[in-house]
C-alpha cells in the first residue's frame, strides 16, 4: 500500500511519515494507557468496596457481641436489683415506711399551716451567727496575781458563734399561732 | 491391468465446494448466535443479580434469646434468656484417670456430688451432661483441666431475675427449655415463635406490688405460723391481675423437683377453699337484686335454725332481729341463710352462673381449679342455705376477687385476665348486678370495715370496705376441723370510686401472741389486707385523703355506728 502510495505520488519528506506513524503509536499508547487507568480505577473501586464491606461486618459482628454483652450485663442488673433484695435491705437498713395520709397536703395553704403548726427542725434550732468578738465583751481576766508581773495582754478578738431567737425571726406570724419553744442556746466552747 | 480406482474422495465439484462452504458459515453463523446467545443470558443474570435486593444479613447481626422475654406491666423483666454454659462429658475420649478427674471437677463445683460426677464419667454412651448452669470462672478452670473428653456447651437458659417473686404464676420451664406451669407453659407457642421472639410478652401484673403483696403475706404467715397464704389484686373495673401470691413459693431457676410438689401448688388458681363469710355479700346483693329483700330496714331473725340435719346458728348471736346492713356487719350466718332461702336455688344458681363460681376461672393459665359445688340435681334448700353464708361451696381466692370486682365496680363482671389489657379500651363484661345494687353492696361493705369485723383492715384515707371470712377447715375423713381454719378477707378501695380489689386469705393461722392470739379472719388477714394496702396504693396512684367517706347515707340509722 504504502509502496504503492509512494510510486503514485510524491513522495511525503520522511518526518512526516514518521509523525503520522509516531501519532499512530502514541494513540494506541494512549487507548492502553486508558484502558490500563480505567480497569485500575476499577480495581481500586471495587477493592474499596470489598474493604467497606469488610468493615461494615466487622461493625455488624462488633455490634451482635456487644448487643450480647449488653443483655447479659441488663441481667446481671436486674439481678442485683431484684425486687425482694430491695426488700431485705429496706427491712434490714433503711426502714422506709409507706407515705401515711396525713403526709399528703392538698394546697398550699394546708401547707402553710402545717409550717406554722411544726415549725421545720432548722427554725427551732437556735441560729447562729458567726460575728467577731470585742475586748469589751471578753471573759472577765482572773484576778491579778499578787506579784507585780505585768498584766495579761486582753485577749485577741475571737470568733464566736452567738444564738439567736429563731422566733423574732419570724414577725409576720400571728400571736395566737403556737410559737416553737425556745430552747436554750447552746454553750459554745471554745479550745 | 485393472484400472485403479479413481480417488474421489479429495474431489470436491465446484459446485459441491461452494455448497460445503454455506453449510460451514451457517454453522458458524449458528455457533456464534449460540455463544452470544449464552452471553446474553449470563448478562440479564448479572443485571437481575444487581437489581436484587441483597440477602438478609446472618442471624449473628441480632442477639436475640431462644425465648420472648416476659415483662410486667411497666416493662420490668420478670423472665428473660441468657447464654448458660453446661459441662459435658464424652466418656469415650477422656483419657486421664476417671477417679481423679472427678475429683478435681468436684474440687471445682463443690455443689455437685462425687459419685454423680464419677458416673457421668463412667456412662456408656457418647455424652452426658455432668453439670448444667456452671458459672464463667468455673467454666475456664475446667477447660484449664486440659482434658479432651470434657465438653463446655453454651445453652440458652431462662432467668428469673426477681427469684421467687411470682413464681407460681410465671412457672419454670424444664430441662428441654420448654414450659413446665404457668405462664411460661400456657404461652409456649407464643413465646417459642422465632418470628415474635423479640418482642416481649406484656403481662397485667405490677411487681411493686406484687412484692408488697408478698413480703406482707409472708411476714404474717411466720408470725401465724400458718400452712400456707395467698392473695390477689385485681383491677377492680377492667379485672387485670395486678399481683397474684401464693406461699410457700419456689424459686423458679432451681424449681426443684418435677412439677407438682406442694409448693408449686398455686393456690391463688388452684386450690379451692370455702371461703366462709365473705359470700354473704352475694347473698344480699342478689336478694336486693332479684326484689326478695324490699328493702335494707327489713330484719331478719338470728335465733338459731335446723335444716335437715345441719344446725344453722351465729357464731357472736346479737339475740335481736338485725337490719340488712347489721347482718353484713355481724356476719349472721341464719339471717343470710334466711335470704338465700328466699332467693331459691333457681335464681341463686343463675346468679352464681353469671359471677363465675360453677366454672373455672377463665384466666389464661392451665392450672385452674375445678370449683366444688352441689350437682344440680342436688341443689336442696339446705344446700341453698348453706351456700348463702360460704359454705358448701368451694372456689378458688381469684372466683371470689373477680366476684368482688363484680359487686363493686357498678355491677358489671369482667373474666380476670393475667395479660395487660390495650390503653383506654374497655374490656367488654356482662351485667349482673344494677348500678343501685353495687352502690349500696359498696357502703355496706365500707360499714362493715367500720363498725363489723374488719375494723382491723381499714386504712386510713384509703376508704376501704370488705368482708372478713373465717372457716374451719375440712377433715381428711368428712366433716370439719373446729381447731383449723382458713381466714379470709376481700375487699376493695377506695369504696367511693372502687379501683382495685384485694383478697387475702391464710390457711391454718396458730394466731400471734402478741396480737391477743386470735385465729379469726379479723384478727390475722384483716392487718395483713390493711399493710397490703397502704404499701400499694400510693404506689398504684390512689390519693389517701382523711377527709372523705363514701356516701353511707343509704344505711345511716340502719346500725350502730362506732364512734373513731
Amino acid at each position: 500500500m504504502k509502496r504503492r502510495v509512494n510510486q503514485r505520488g510524491p513522495a511525503l519528506p520522511a518526518p512526516v511519515a514518521r509523525d503520522a506513524s509516531r501519532q499512530r503509536s502514541a494513540g494506541l499508547f494512549a487507548g492502553v494507557l486508558a484502558t490500563l487507568a480505567v480497569s485500575v480505577l476499577a480495581y481500586a473501586v471495587s477493592t474499596r468496596v470489598a474493604a467497606e464491606r469488610r468493615e461494615v461486618e466487622r461493625l455488624a459482628r462488633a455490634n451482635a457481641a456487644l448487643s450480647v454483652e449488653l443483655l447479659a450485663l441488663e441481667d446481671e442488673l436486674a439481678v442485683r436489683t431484684r425486687l425482694p433484695q430491695l426488700q431485705r435491705w429496706n427491712d434490714e437498713v433503711l426502714f422506709l415506711a409507706p407515705v401515711a395520709a396525713h403526709q399528703i397536703l392538698k394546697s398550699p395553704a394546708e401547707l402553710g399551716l402545717y409550717a406554722a403548726a411544726a415549725p421545720p427542725p432548722m427554725a427551732v434550732a437556735p441560729l447562729r451567727v458567726a460575728q467577731p468578738e470585742g475586748p469589751a465583751a471578753a471573759p472577765p481576766a482572773p484576778p491579778a496575781p499578787a506579784d507585780d508581773r505585768p498584766p495579761a495582754a486582753p485577749p485577741a478578738p475571737a470568733l464566736v458563734l452567738a444564738a439567736a431567737d429563731a422566733g423574732s425571726l419570724l414577725p409576720g406570724l400571728p400571736e395566737s399561732l403556737p410559737r416553737p419553744p425556745v430552747p436554750a442556746p447552746a454553750a459554745v466552747s471554745k479550745p | 491391468m485393472p484400472r485403479p480406482a479413481p480417488f474421489t474422495a479429495g474431489i470436491r465439484l465446484s459446485g459441491e465446494r461452494e455448497t460445503a462452504l454455506a453449510l460451514a458459515r451457517q454453522r458458524l453463523a449458528a455457533g456464534i448466535l449460540f455463544l452470544l446467545g449464552l452471553v446474553a443470558l449470563l448478562g440479564i443474570r448479572l443485571v437481575e443479580l444487581a437489581l436484587e435486593r441483597p440477602p438478609p444479613g446472618p442471624a449473628r447481626t441480632t442477639a436475640s434469646p431462644g425465648r420472648a422475654e416476659i415483662v410486667d406491666r411497666n416493662g420490668l423483666v420478670l423472665a428473660s434468656t441468657y447464654r448458660a454454659m453446661a459441662l459435658g462429658v464424652r466418656p469415650h475420649d477422656v483419657v486421664s484417670d476417671k477417679a481423679e478427674l472427678a475429683r478435681a471437677i468436684h474440687a471445682i463445683l463443690p455443689e455437685r456430688p462425687l459419685d454423680r460426677i464419677e458416673a457421668a464419667l463412667r456412662h456408656d454412651g457418647p455424652f452426658r451432661f455432668i453439670a448444667r448452669r456452671i458459672l464463667p470462672e468455673q467454666a475456664e478452670a475446667l477447660r484449664r483441666l486440659g482434658e479432651p473428653g470434657l465438653v463446655i456447651e453454651r445453652e440458652p437458659e431462662r432467668l428469673y431475675p426477681n427469684g421467687a417473686l411470682a413464681a407460681h404464676l410465671l412457672g419454670f420451664t424444664g430441662i428441654d427449655g420448654a414450659g413446665s406451669a404457668g405462664i411460661e407453659r400456657a404461652f409456649e407457642a407464643r413465646l417459642a415463635d422465632p418470628d415474635r421472639r423479640a418482642e416481649p410478652l406484656v403481662l397485667s401484673i405490677d411487681a411493686r406490688v406484687q412484692q408488697a403483696l408478698e413480703s406482707e403475706l409472708a411476714a404474717e404467715l411466720g408470725r401465724q405460723r400458718a400452712e400456707g397464704a395467698a392473695g390477689v389484686v385485681l383491677d377492680a373495673q377492667s379485672s387485670e391481675v395486678l399481683a397474684l401470691a401464693s406461699l410457700p413459693a419456689f424459686d423458679p431457676n432451681a424449681p426443684g423437683g418435677l412439677p407438682g410438689l406442694p409448693q408449686h401448688m398455686n393456690r391463688i388458681t388452684l386450690g379451692v377453699y370455702e371461703l366462709g363469710s365473705t359470700f354473704k355479700p352475694f347473698t344480699i346483693a342478689m336478694g336486693l337484686e332479684a326484689g326478695t329483700i324490699g328493702s335494707l330496714a327489713e330484719t331478719y331473725p338470728t335465733s338459731p335454725i335446723r335444716v335437715g340435719n345441719h344446725g344453722i346458728r351465729d357464731l357472736h348471736p346479737r339475740g335481736r332481729p338485725l337490719t340488712v346492713p347489721e347482718v353484713l356487719i355481724y356476719s349472721s350466718n341464719v339471717a343470710t341463710a334466711r335470704m338465700a332461702e328466699e332467693l331459691g336455688p333457681a335464681r341463686q344458681q343463675a346468679f352464681l352462673r353469671k359471677l363465675g363460681f360453677l366454672a373455672p376461672v377463665p384466666a389464661e393459665i392451665l392450672e385452674k381449679g375445678r370449683t366444688l359445688h352441689p350437682a344440680r340435681a342436688n341443689w336442696s334448700e339446705s344446700a341453698v342455705m348453706t351456700i348463702g353464708f360460704g359454705h358448701g361451696i368451694a372456689v378458688t381466692p381469684l372466683h371470689l376477687a373477680n366476684a368482688y370486682a363484680t359487686l363493686v365496680n357498678g355491677g358489671i363482671h369482667r373474666p380476670a385476665t393475667f395479660l395487660k389489657a390495650p390503653e383506654g379500651a374497655e374490656r367488654a363484661g356482662t351485667r349482673v348486678f344494677s348500678e343501685e345494687v353495687s352502690a349500696l353492696a359498696r357502703a355496706m361493705l365500707r360499714a362493715a370495715v367500720l363498725a363489723g369485723t374488719g375494723r382491723r383492715a381499714d386504712a386510713p384515707g384509703y376508704r376501704v370496705g370488705g368482708k372478713t371470712g373465717t372457716a374451719e377447715k375440712p377433715r381428711p375423713g368428712g366433716g370439719y376441723d373446729r381447731s383449723r381454719n382458713i381466714t379470709t378477707f376481700a375487699g376493695a378501695f377506695p369504696m367511693d370510686d372502687p379501683r382495685y380489689v384485694v383478697v387475702v386469705m391464710l390457711d391454718d393461722p396458730k394466731g400471734d401472741p402478741q396480737t391477743g392470739g386470735g385465729r379469726t379472719a379479723g384478727a390475722t388477714v384483716a392487718p395483713v389486707f390493711r399493710n397490703t394496702v397502704l404499701r400499694i396504693a400510693p404506689v398504684l396512684g390512689v390519693m389517701p385523703d382523711e377527709t372523705r367517706e363514701p356516701d353511707l347515707s343509704a344505711i345511716a340509722g340502719l346500725y350502730q355506728e362506732r364512734r373513731r
